[in-house]
């Protein structure tokens, strides 16, 4: 029966590893090393052991004196070890984006889209792979793993010196730890990093750090007290309330802030089961409170990352007034009133969790001591909204509570205009190997429908779990998924809380589904909306729509809901 | 006046603009030369039928326009847009070319005439259900994409006909199944009431409530449960339809308009190639 059908080996998570070239004897000399050694291998499951992942999700890097190694604004997915040399890194201000060099997503070349317009009708989903094997590309692997390349874009000679002179810097020895946070958190790099000195460095892609994180508890310690000094920093430091105040009034600052986690930090499994049962959330276990309305407010809350949601009593239940993602803050202005006048303060309206969210809470006697005295202006009140009819906010409370607001680009299609033509879903089809990568359909408000496309989260909990990090965020924060190094697992599809991704079987240039030899089973990759990263002028939905009725929106920065 | 700054600051409303002040600017280019000539040129309805020809050209580049979504051309919505007004244009043009709406001559200009006529009715038609019936739709509590409608059919009826299983299995009544097999079948079997739903008329639920005030009267309290569940599954039966419906015309009226308006691109050149040959 096999014997009819085309196969090819099921992939595996370390059929790619980081570095095929690493050694054996290397990864011994690693985990004789005082970072590794004191960890106790035996809480290691046997599907992973310790020796494992650092013999397939690390790899040794040498970068010369002047090489860029992490660069601010990136989403890495990898942290540094270092091994020996040094490395230095700029604190803040950052370097301009043009010192970096960005780069950009590599776009189809003219042949390959006129070639679409003749091959878009042929087989969907084909793939040129040699059977037997996935082809690895080591190219797409830099890009995929080490999102920075280790190009030597500084003269060391002549720019080192001027870099160090401008730019606030840091030296980081042997044993130092860098970019766990934002390969753990998710979140941009927040730092620009360079080899000060040839330097030799451990890279570990984020799955291996999870998975020493999660089974260490000097690792878990280590991460997470980085995680709340660095984030914390650097976040007071961009923050417009308080980017004024001289190093020791912020390091004061940062020294009395409280760091404080609510909700769950694997969100999306608890948001479906809270979905399909339909209930009110706010203030469950799903959404507990990070204030309640009438408590004491005890100080600022400053939002680290996710996001929170403002309420206020209504009846029996909670209106929705508005919601907070990273660097808003919540009770500037009450807590300002309040100080201003010499009264105690309550909280006037109630904030919760929604899915995870980090908060950081400044206490009000640092307030009343460092932070009112000294501001340039009084905080401004945030737009009245209790007072406006409960009509006014049906549109943003269904985008909150179908958590739309993680969107960055959000397709919300105007159905009060969409003709249904399938314009856009065709335009999608045409440019990625004959499958669209959206369904016309989701959950509606009014005129207002959100489709099943990927929305290219701030916080993309799909990234989370996948084995081999085919999943990953391009600089511009597009997330997309590397074909080549996806194993079908599903992992992303299932994690995704809105079903934008979706698993396809996989075609040869017969038209055959390709199929794993050992089972039978179809071989399986998961594909979604990449923005068109590859083409020209977009993504091909919007520029198809003859109506306008199809968006790609982030709720936060666009006047959507103005429009409304 | 907030009113009118924010249409002026509307990109949309500037794009709008645009395309009308170039639709009027190039009705008077044609024009304005096509009146000082008529005096001295022999046969000045070229300018015209050549502005005319270029003008239903343009018109069906859109459609070819959708076919190459891979380039990053302008905006569909554009050219959309440019597509309404230049048909606009081009009816201005053919009046302009036959100096009436109907012209004077052979049995293959009265066709072509009567081509032109009908691609521009059937644009218009177009352009109305385009603004009018996705709203209806939109209104609709669970609209339905068109490709999965006979499965849904299909779910609905399958529902329906266990639901009647049910009802003899357990109350051992068959009243309400012989209804269902005498009446409601026929209603659950395909899209039906398509007219009713296109003008938006309300026959299609008066007829359902006729059919389940009528067995009601026969049922006992277990029975009526059962009845409700039934009539529940045919609301939802009758949103298919609705969505059916609506969505038919939707995609239909394009198979008359684009087949029509390729048949007049085609003609036209013939037209065009006749008067070249034979009239100059």
């Amino acid at each position: 029966m096999l014997s009819n059908i085309t196969t090819m080996k099921r992939p595996k998570r370390w059929d790619h590893p980081f570095d095929p070239e690493m050694r054996f004897e290397q990864a011994e000399l690693m985990i004789a090393r005082p970072e590794f050694s004191h960890i106790d291998q035996s809480r290691f499951p046997a599907a992973t052991p310790l020796f494992d992942i650092i013999m397939n999700d690390c790899r040794i890097s040498e970068y010369e004196a002047g090489d860029l190694i992490i660069r601010e604004g990136d989403y890495g997915s990898s942290a540094f070890l270092v091994l020996s040399g040094q490395m230095r890194v700029v604190i803040n201000p950052g370097l301009p984006p043009k010192i970096l060099g960005r780069a950009s997503v590599q776009k189809k070349s003219p042949y390959s889209i006129m070639k679409q317009i003749w091959s878009k009708n042929s087989i969907p989903e084909m793939r040129q792979y040699n059977l037997g094997s996935v082809k690895a590309l080591e190219d797409t692997q830099v890009n995929l793993f080490n999102a920075e390349g280790a190009k030597q874009v500084f003269d060391f000679d002549s720019d080192v010196p001027k870099l160090k002179e401008k730019y606030k810097s840091a030296t980081l020895n042997e044993g130092a730890i860098v970019g766990e946070i934002a390969a753990l958190g998710r979140v941009q790099r927040t730092a620009t990093g360079y080899a000060e000195t040839k330097v030799t460095l451990l890279e570990i892609r984020w799955q291996g750090v999870r998975d020493i994180r999660k089974y260490d508890e000097a690792w878990r310690t280590m991460i997470d007290k980085n995680y709340r000094q660095k984030m914390l920093k650097v976040q007071l430091e961009k923050h417009p309330d308080f980017s004024n105040f001289d190093a020791d009034t912020l390091e004061k600052i940062v020294a009395a802030t409280l760091f404080e986690t609510y909700g769950e930090y694997e969100w999306a499994r608890s948001y479906r089961a809270e979905q399909a049962k339909e209930t009110n959330i706010i203030g469950s276990d799903a959404e507990p409170w990070v204030a309640r309305e009438g408590d004491y407010a005890d100080g600022l809350l400053l939002i680290g990352a996710g996001f929170a949601r403002i309420t206020s009593k209504m009846g029996n239940g909670h209106r929705n007034l508005g919601y907070l993602s990273a660097g808003d803050y919540f009770g500037m202005s009450e807590l300002y009133t309040a100080w201003k006048n010499n009264k105690e303060q309550h909280w006037q309206v109630s904030l919760s969790a929604l899915g995870y969210v980090h908060v950081l809470r400044i206490p009000s006697s640092v307030l009343h001591e460092l932070v009112f005295p000294n501001l340039d202006k009084p905080p401004v009140a945030p737009a009245e909204q209790a007072s406006k009819p409960l009509a006014a906010d049906a549109t943003l409370a269904w985008a909150i509570g179908e958590r739309l607001i993680n969107g960055t680009k959000t397709m919300m299609i105007n159905m009060d205009l969409c003709v249904r033509c399938d314009d856009c879903v065709r335009a999608c089809e045409s440019g990625h190997d004959g499958n669209p990568r959206f369904l016309r359909s989701g959950k509606t408000q009014g005129k207002w429908m959100a489709a099943h496309s990927c929305m290219h989260c701030v916080d993309p909990v799909c990234m989370i779990g996948c084995p081999t990090g085919a999943i990953h965020r391009t600089p511009e924060g597009v997330v997309i998924i590397n074909d080549e190094t996806c194993i079908g697992c599903e992992t992303c599809a299932n994690s995704c809380p809105y079903d934008n991704i979706r698993m396809v079987n996989i075609r040869d240039a017969n038209g055959k589904n390709l199929h794993d030899p050992l089972t039978g089973d179809a071989i399986k990759k998961a594909t979604k909306c990449d923005l068109c990263a590859s083409q020209y002028g977009g993504p091909a939905c919007v520029r198809a729509c003859p109506v306008g009725a199809l968006q790609r929106i982030d709720i936060k920065t666009s006047n959507w809901l103005e429009a409304e | 006046m907030g009113f009118v700054t924010k249409l002026i600051n509307n990109p949309s409303f500037k794009g709008l603009l645009v395309l009308w002040l170039v639709a009027v600017l190039v009705f008077l280019a044609i024009a304005g030369p096509y009146w000082d000539m008529q005096s001295i040129l022999e046969t000045p309805e070229k300018i015209s039928g050549y502005s005319l020809f270029g003008c239903i050209l343009f018109l069906g580049f859109f459609r070819v326009r959708k076919h190459l979504s891979v380039f990053s051309l302008i905006k569909a919505r554009w050219w959309f847009a440019a597509h309404t007004i230049g048909g606009l244009l081009a009816l201005a043009l053919y009046i302009f070319h036959v100096e009436s709406l109907w012209p004077q001559g052979t049995g293959y200009v009265q066709l072509l005439a009567g081509l032109m006529i009908l691609v521009t009715v059937s644009g218009c038609l177009g352009y109305l259900i385009e603004k009018i019936f996705p709203k209806r739709l939109t209104q609709q509590e669970d609209e339905i994409l068109y490709s999965q409608v006979p499965e849904a059919i299909y779910q609905i009826k399958t529902e329906a006909e266990n639901l009647m299983l049910e009802v003899n299995k357990s109350i051992g009544s068959e009243t309400l199944s012989r209804h269902y097999i005498e009446t409601l079948q026929w209603f659950f079997q395909k899209p039906r009431f398509k007219l009713s739903h296109i003008f938006g008329s309300r026959s299609a639920e008066h007829w359902l409530s006729q059919q389940f005030s009528t067995v009601e009267r026969y049922l006992d309290e277990n029975e009526k449960k059962y009845s409700e569940k039934l009539e529940q599954l045919a609301r939802k039966k009758l949103a298919v339809d609705n969505s059916y419906a609506v969505q038919t015309v939707m995609k239909t009226w394009l198979l008359f308009h684009v087949p029509l308006s390729a048949a007049l691109i085609l003609m036209s050149l013939w037209h065009l190639l006749l008067v070249n040959i034979y009239v100059v």
